[in-house]
């Protein structure tokens, strides 16, 4: 009998005590040009409807973001043939960092580039018209290249020389903080994470105090393929390469993040990985060391504050010194 | 002398029976049940067809009468083995949603960006050791 009382008091107390495990609701889509994916749970109420919210703002971020869609607010700003042009504070703010990332970088990470990506043809997700434009093509798109070309004044922004500003360098990171923002308002202690084209934000830890764990593409496997892994209890995570918008001709690899010098690719990395506590740097730094190479990469990561795993043009792995607080092992 | 035991009566023992017996059923069913695979095919960020993955099969995939994927299903398994978003081959550009290959565990998805197509599995026994893959963008 006493055994009886034993076991049916630790059924109960076990209903009442043990913390319950939250309830993940996962969304996937494709928005904004890349693969998006929000897993979210709450105890405010619905996860669900949460992240469908959530997913409504990304019509908004076309509108404001996508240079190539004719009428958003960056098209416009693009051709507004350099006039004074108010913005928004959403795209302000980008703008901003990203000019100030750029006098950072002495110019190697510059969002002014935006003539030179339609050029190659990888404004566009149509394989086809990914192509090698002329030595003379390239130049003359040079010729409007420049962070000097943004002048900022109060809400008003204005493009001389016919620079266009193309801002994914920092865009998904951005947005997937004002989506973790977002999550966070409904319910401070809500978990969860927000993947933009595999720039990820957390919104809080798994089940309330483990990490999520964040794979890292193999940049010469298939998409599903983790080389290494990172665990992440808050902050952003992302990755800049050279293994989806590119095309290879004469045996020679050229990809979508252009040497705002050279208007073409460099070969230094394949693949940068950044972990930051700040969005615009999880996208920022990789763009960044895409151009500068190894040794400008540690450099501004010690400037910065930020982990880095990198894997060289010879395949080999190049970790910052602070990556063992993030590398998970299995 | 009592004889009888003041921890264990017969109710115990029939109780400890019950207990086993249910963590042996439950256990059975975890372990040798079929897996009850599927997998669910986005379309615009809706839910297009959930295909149970249990034979091998083909099924096309349209936008209205537009025709943009074949996928191939094996037992446990989906994979893309056509999208309409082509290779170049002068530029060796390679198509993502079909070099992706075979899934087969929870976490892992087949992205048709061209296409805004999404397949993931739902109800299979692995997952991937991650929640989320970083990747360039």
């Amino acid at each position: 009998m006493i055994f009886t009382i034993v076991v049916v008091g630790g059924v109960i107390g076990a209903i009442f005590f043990i913390k319950p495990v939250p309830k993940y609701y996962t969304r996937y889509g494709v928005e904004l040009g890349t693969n998006v994916q929000i897993t979210y749970a709450t105890s405010k109420g619905n996860a669900k409807q949460v992240v469908d919210e959530m997913f409504k703002k990304f019509s908004d971020y076309e509108e404001i973001f996508d240079p190539w869609l004719v009428g958003s607010e960056l098209y416009n700003l693009n051709h507004s043939d350099g006039k004074w042009t108010k913005v928004s504070p959403v795209l302000l703010t980008v703008i901003k960092d990203s000019i100030d990332f750029s006098k950072l970088t002495d110019g190697k990470f510059d969002p002014t580039v935006g003539r030179l990506i339609p050029l190659w043809g990888f404004n566009t997700d149509n394989t086809r018209n990914w192509h090698l434009p002329s030595p003379k093509e390239i130049k003359d798109a040079l010729k409007h290249v420049g962070y000097q070309n943004v002048e900022i004044r109060g809400d008003e922004v204005r493009l001389l020389n016919g620079v266009w500003l193309d801002l994914n360098g920092m865009m998904e990171g951005y947005i997937a903080q004002m989506l973790v923002e977002m999550a966070k308002k409904n319910d401070p202690n809500s978990t969860g994470f927000v993947d933009i084209g595999g720039t990820i934000g957390i919104i809080g830890p798994k089940n309330g105090n483990e990490p999520w764990i964040v794979g890292i593409q193999d940049p010469r496997g298939n998409p599903n393929q983790a080389i290494a892994y990172v665990k992440l209890y808050s902050g952003y995570v992302g990755t800049s390469g050279d293994y989806e918008r590119y095309i290879i001709v004469d045996g020679k690899r050229y990809y979508h993040i252009f040497d705002p010098k050279t208007g073409y690719s460099n070969d230094y990395l394949e693949s940068v990985t950044t972990v930051s506590t700040r969005s615009i740097y999880s996208d920022g730094f990789g763009v960044f060391s895409m151009v500068a190479g190894e040794k400008a990469m540690k450099e501004m990561a010690q400037k910065i504050g930020v982990a880095y795993y990198a894997i060289n043009e010879n395949g080999q792995v190049i970790k910052s010194a602070n990556w063992n607080e993030y590398e998970y092992k299995k | 002398m009592n004889t009888k035991n003041k921890f264990f009566s017969k109710w115990d023992l029939l109780l400890i029976v019950f207990l086993v017996a249910g963590l042996g059923i439950w256990i059975g069913i975890k372990q040798f049940s079929p897996p009850a695979a599927k997998a669910v095919i986005l379309l615009d960020g809706k839910v297009y067809k959930v295909i149970p993955l249990d034979k091998n099969a083909y099924y096309k995939i349209y936008r209205g009468d537009t025709y943009l994927m074949t996928v191939e299903t094996k037992p446990g398994a989906i994979r893309a083995t056509y999208s309409t978003n082509w290779i170049f081959p002068q530029t060796e550009t390679t198509q993502v949603s079909v070099a992706t290959g075979w899934i087969s565990k929870e976490g892992e998805t087949i992205i048709s960006v061209p296409n805004k197509i999404v397949i993931y599995t739902e109800g299979s026994k692995e997952r991937t050791l991650y929640d989320a893959m970083t990747y360039q963008n």
